[in-house]
C-alpha cells in the first residue's frame, strides 16, 4: 500500500517559495487556515507529483481546471514538487518540475527508487503508475474528494447535479464523448446535405415542368396540323419524310424535270437536313417550270407596258394643259405680233409727247434729267458738282429744283403726266410679250417629251407610230392581252401549286413531329446527369455519411449503455456503504434508507440520478443544501469503502461547505471510522470542524496551520503537533 | 427513376390523392418484386405490414412502404411492431421509402430490428442500410411496371391493381 511520508514544494500554485517539508506519516494530517492560504495547493501537488498532465486541463474532467489552471505560481518560473512515497518495496522519491514557456513549458520528471536508481521521463510515469496502482479517474472519485464535487452537487440545476455525480462516479469521459457526438451535429449536417440535395431537384423540377409545358404545346400544334396524338413518335416522323420524298418526286414527274435525289433521314434527328433538301428542291422545280417562267416574263412585261403607258398618258396630259395656257393668254393680250405692234406704237407716241414738251419749254427736259441725275450721284459727288462736266456749282440741285418748280413745271404739267401714263403702258407691254414667250417655251417642251413616251411605245409595240396612232390606246389593247395570257397560266399551274401546298403541309408536319422529338430528348437529356460521375459521387458521399451517422447513433448508444451500466454497477456495489454514512451524517429520522434509481438523461445524454427513501419516495426535492452535502461526502466515501486500492490514503478538500454544527460531527465520526483503514488529509477553513476533527479524530493526527499567504513569500505555515 | 415514370406517378397522386396514392405505389411495388422473381408475396392495405416478400428460405423480407414529397418518412410505432410480428417468422424488416422527386429511386433499408427508429425519420438517414443488389434491379422492374399499368391504374386505381396483383398469383389481404 502506498503511505506519504512528506512533500515539498517549491514555486507551485499557491508556494513561490520553497515550503518546509509537510509530514504526512501520522493517520490524520490537517491542513487549517482561512481562504486563500494554500490549504488545497498541498492537496494539489500530491496529486499533480503522481499524475502530472492527467490532472490539469480537459482530461481532468474536473471543471475548474479547464483553461486557466496554473502549475507555476506567477511570480516565479519554475514549480517543483518533491513527494516521498513509502511502499511495500521501500521509499521512493518524486521529483516533479516545470519551468515557465511556450503552452505547457519544460516539465521533468524524475523517480528515486528504494535502491538507490533513479528513473527520468517516461520511464519515471511508467513507474509511478506501477507504484500507485490506480488511474487517475479512480484517484479522483476514491482518493480525492475536490471541492467542486461537493460544491457541484450543492449549487447545480439537476440535470447538472447529475452531471457532477457521473463525475464524482469517475464517468466524466463517457460525459465527453457524449458531449463531443451532441456537438458534432452529424445528424444536421445530414439534413443539410440532404436539403441542398433537394434544392438542387427542386430546380431540376422546374427546368423539367418548363420544358413539359413547351413540349405540351408543341403536341397540341402537331395535333392541330393533322397528326394523331398517339403518332407524335420517331416511327411517323419517318413516314412523313418518306412520303414527302414521293410527293416531290411525283411533282418533278408531272412538271417533266428530272427530280434532284433527297436522301430520306435515317432517324428523326435527320429531319431538319431532310427539311432543307426538300424546300431547296421544291424552289428548283418550281423555278424551273415553263409555265411559271412564262408567267414571270409576262408579268416583267405587264409591268413595263403599264409603266410607258402611264408616261405617254402624263405627257400627254402636259401639253394639253401647257396649249390651254397658251390660249387663255392669247385671248387676254393678243398673240405675240399683236403685243409687238401695240410696243412699237407707245414708243411713237411717247416720242411725240417729248417734241411737245421741247416746244412748251426747251430746258423742260434738260432740268428734269438734271434734277434726277444729280440726285442719284449725291452720294458720290455731293450736289454741288456737276456730273457731266465736273465743275463745281453751288447749290446747284437746290437751284434747278427751283427752277423747275418756279418755271418749268406749270408749264409742262398736262404733258408730263400724259408721258408718265405711256411709259407705264410700254413696260406692261414688254412684261406680256416675256411671258408669252415663256408660255409658248414651256408648251413646246411638253410636246418633246410627249414625243419620247410615244417613242417609247413604239420600242415596245414594236412599230413605227405616226400622229395618226393613239399610242396610249394601242398599250392599252397590250396589256389587256398580256392579261389575259395571265389567266390562262395560273389557271395552267393552279393544280401544281396545290401539290406544292400538299407537300409544304407535309413539310410543316414533319417539322413539328422534329420539334416534339427533340422537346423529348432534351427532357430525357436531364435523365442523364443520374450517370454523371459527380452525381454518382454526391450520392456515394450521401451514403457515407448515412453509414458515419448509424455509426455515430450507435457509438453513441453504446456509450450511454456503457455509462449507465458503470454507473448502476458502482452504485451497486457501495450503495450499503453510501446508505449507512449518509445516514450517520444527516440522522434524519424520516430517511431510514436511502437508494439510488439511474436512468437515461434524454435530454443530457448522460445518466439521471433519483434518490428515494424507504418508501420509494423522491428524496431530491426534499433534501437540504447540508443533506445534499452529505450525500456528496457519502458518495465519496461510500465508493471509497466499495473499492480497495493500493492508495494508503484520502484526501478531502473543504467536505463540511453546508453541514451544520451536528452534521459536522457526525461527519468527523465517521471519518474516525475512514482512518481506521487509511490516513486522512483534511483541507479546511471551518474551524468548527477543525476542533471537531482535533477532539473527535482518535488517530495520531498532525496539524499544519496556514495563514498570512503573500503573493511573493506564499503561507505562514505552522506545524501543530 | 426516369422522368416520364415520374410524371405518370404524379399524375396518379394528382387523380387519387395523397393517401390512395401511397397504396397504389405499394401495389405497383408488389407486381415489380413478382417480375423481380419473388414467388411469395403477400400485399396488405390495411393491418400489418405492407408486403411480405419471399423467393427463398433464406430471403425473406417484410416491407413497410413509405411514399413522400419531403425529406423525412414518418415511421409509427405500429409500423415497427408489425415489422417486430413478421420478424417472428422469419421475415427481415425493411423499409422501402420513395421520395416522389426526380432522380430519387426506392431505399430499401434493412434496418436491424434493434435499430428501427420511429417518428420522423430523415430518407438519407435510411440509406445507411441500403440493400443495393435488390434496389438495383428493383429500380427497372419499376419503370416497367408502373409503364405497363399507368393507363389501367388512371382508369381503374386499386381496383384495377388488386386484380393484376391476384392475377399474377400475388396473396391480397385485406380487400
Amino acid at each position: 500500500m502506498l503511505h506519504l511520508k512528506h512533500l515539498e514544494v517549491e514555486g507551485f500554485r499557491g508556494f513561490p517559495k520553497k515550503s518546509d517539508p509537510f509530514e504526512f506519516t501520522a493517520p490524520a494530517v490537517l491542513l487549517h487556515g482561512g481562504n486563500h492560504q494554500g490549504k488545497s495547493s498541498i492537496l494539489n501537488a500530491i496529486e499533480w507529483c503522481l499524475y502530472g498532465d492527467q490532472c490539469v486541463g480537459q482530461k481532468s474532467g474536473i471543471r475548474e481546471r479547464v483553461g486557466g489552471w496554473v502549475i507555476v505560481n506567477r511570480n516565479v518560473p519554475k514549480a517543483s514538487v518533491k513527494l516521498v512515497i513509502d511502499t511495500d518495496k521501500g521509499v521512493t522519491t518524486i521529483n516533479r518540475a516545470e519551468v515557465k514557456g511556450k503552452g505547457r513549458g519544460e516539465r521533468t520528471i524524475e523517480v528515486e527508487l528504494p535502491d538507490g536508481s533513479v528513473k527520468k521521463g517516461v520511464d519515471a510515469e511508467k513507474e509511478i503508475t506501477r507504484l500507485a496502482g490506480l488511474s487517475f479517474k479512480d484517484f479522483a472519485t476514491t482518493v480525492y474528494q475536490h471541492q467542486e464535487t461537493i460544491h457541484a452537487i450543492l449549487v447545480q440545476t439537476p440535470s447538472e447535479r447529475s452531471d457532477a455525480i457521473d463525475r464524482l462516479l469517475g464517468l466524466s469521459d463517457y460525459r465527453n464523448v457524449l458531449d463531443g457526438i451532441k456537438r458534432s451535429k452529424i445528424a444536421d449536417v445530414q439534413k443539410e446535405l440532404a436539403e441542398q440535395f433537394y434544392s438542387f431537384q427542386a430546380l431540376v423540377e422546374q427546368t423539367v415542368k418548363i420544358r413539359q409545358d413547351e413540349l405540351e404545346h408543341k403536341k397540341e400544334k402537331a395535333v392541330d396540323s393533322g397528326l394523331d396524338a398517339n403518332q407524335l413518335n420517331e416511327h411517323k416522323l419517318l413516314e412523313v419524310a418518306s412520303d414527302v420524298r414521293n410527293q416531290i418526286g411525283k411533282f418533278a414527274s408531272e412538271m417533266a424535270i428530272t427530280a434532284a435525289p433527297i436522301s430520306s433521314p435515317a432517324n428523326w434527328k435527320g429531319a431538319q437536313t431532310f427539311t432543307a433538301e426538300a424546300t431547296n428542291e421544291i424552289e428548283r422545280l418550281w423555278s424551273e417550270s415553263a409555265d411559271v417562267k412564262e408567267q414571270s416574263q409576262l408579268n416583267s412585261k405587264r409591268t413595263k407596258a403599264d409603266t410607258i403607258k402611264t408616261n405617254c398618258e402624263q405627257q400627254k396630259q402636259a401639253v394639253a394643259t401647257a396649249e390651254v395656257e397658251v390660249q387663255k393668254f392669247e385671248q387676254s393680250h393678243g398673240n405675240q405680233e399683236m403685243i409687238e405692234t401695240e410696243i412699237r406704237a407707245t414708243q411713237s407716241t411717247i416720242a411725240a409727247v417729248d417734241d411737245e414738251i421741247r416746244q412748251v419749254s426747251p430746258k423742260a427736259k434738260l432740268v428734269q434729267e438734271g434734277i434726277a441725275l444729280l440726285e442719284a450721284t449725291a452720294p458720290a459727288y455731293g450736289t454741288d458738282v456737276c456730273p457731266l462736266c465736273g465743275k463745281t456749282a453751288p447749290n446747284l440741285l437746290n437751284h434747278l429744283k427751283k427752277e423747275w418748280t418756279e418755271k418749268i413745271e406749270w408749264q409742262v404739267h398736262d404733258l408730263n403726266t400724259r408721258w408718265s401714263k405711256l411709259a407705264e403702258r410700254k413696260v406692261e407691254l414688254e412684261g406680256l410679250k416675256a411671258k408669252h414667250e415663256l408660255l409658248t417655251v414651256d408648251a413646246a417642251e411638253a410636246k418633246e417629251q410627249l414625243k419620247a413616251s410615244v417613242d417609247k411605245a413604239a420600242e415596245f409595240l414594236g412599230k413605227e407610230l405616226t400622229d395618226r396612232d393613239d399610242p396610249i390606246a394601242m398599250l392599252g389593247k397590250e396589256i389587256g392581252e398580256i392579261d389575259d395570257r395571265i389567266i390562262k397560266i395560273e389557271d395552267a399551274i393552279k393544280d401544281k401549286r396545290e401539290t406544292l401546298d400538299k407537300i409544304s403541309k407535309s413539310l410543316n408536319r414533319l417539322n413539328l413531329l422534329y420539334e416534339v422529338l427533340e422537346f423529348e430528348e432534351r427532357i430525357s437529356g436531364i435523365q442523364k446527369i443520374e450517370d454523371t460521375t459527380e452525381y454518382k459521387e454526391q450520392n456515394e458521399i450521401r451514403d457515407k455519411v448515412a453509414a458515419l451517422v448509424a455509426d455515430v447513433e450507435k457509438v453513441d448508444s453504446t456509450v450511454r449503455e456503457c455509462m449507465s451500466e458503470q454507473a448502476k454497477n458502482k452504485m451497486k456495489a457501495a450503495a450499503g456503504a453510501i446508505d449507512d454514512y449518509f445516514q450517520k451524517i444527516v440522522g434524519n429520522p424520516a430517511i431510514q434508507e436511502l437508494s439510488v434509481e439511474i436512468e437515461e438523461d434524454t435530454r443530457t445524454g448522460g445518466n439521471s440520478y433519483t434518490f428515494r427513501d424507504q418508501n420509494g419516495e423522491e428524496l431530491n426535492p426534499v433534501l437540504s443544501q447540508g443533506d445534499l452535502n452529505a450525500l456528496a461526502l457519502s458518495m465519496f466515501l461510500g465508493l471509497v469503502k466499495a473499492y480497495s486500492h493500493p492508495i494508503g490514503f484520502i484526501m478531502m478538500d473543504d467536505p463540511s461547505q453546508s453541514l451544520g454544527t451536528t452534521q459536522k460531527k457526525r461527519l468527523v465520526e465517521v471519518m474516525d471510522e475512514v482512518c481506521e483503514d487509511r490516513n486522512l488529509i483534511v483541507s479546511t477553513m471551518d474551524s468548527e470542524l477543525q476542533e471537531f476533527l482535533q477532539s473527535g479524530l482518535t488517530k495520531a493526527k498532525t496539524i499544519y496551520e496556514f495563514s498570512n499567504w503573500d503573493p511573493k513569500t506564499g503561507p505562514n505555515v505552522i506545524k501543530v503537533v | 427513376m426516369r422522368v416520364q415514370t415520374l410524371w405518370n406517378l404524379q399524375k396518379l397522386r394528382g387523380k387519387y390523392g395523397r393517401g390512395q396514392f401511397g397504396k397504389i405505389a405499394q401495389k405497383l411495388l408488389a407486381l415489380s418484386f413478382r417480375d423481380m422473381g419473388y414467388t411469395h408475396i403477400v400485399e396488405r392495405s390495411t393491418e400489418g405490414v405492407d408486403i411480405d416478400i419471399a423467393r427463398e428460405a433464406n430471403k425473406k423480407f417484410a416491407l413497410e412502404v413509405k411514399t413522400t414529397d419531403g425529406l423525412s418518412v414518418v415511421l409509427s410505432a405500429d409500423n415497427i411492431q408489425g415489422l417486430r410480428e413478421r420478424a417472428k417468422d422469419g421475415y427481415l424488416p425493411v423499409i422501402a421509402a420513395l421520395r416522389l422527386a426526380v432522380f430519387e429511386n426506392w431505399i430499401l433499408a434493412g434496418v436491424p430490428l434493434n435499430e428501427l427508429p420511429t417518428g420522423q425519420v430523415l430518407i438519407d438517414r435510411l440509406r445507411a442500410y441500403r440493400m443495393s443488389d435488390v434496389e438495383h434491379v428493383l429500380g427497372p422492374a419499376f419503370e416497367q411496371v408502373a409503364e405497363r399499368h399507368f393507363q389501367g391504374t388512371l382508369k381503374g386505381g386499386q381496383r384495377y391493381l388488386n386484380d393484376q396483383l391476384q392475377q399474377t398469383g400475388i396473396e391480397v389481404r385485406d380487400l
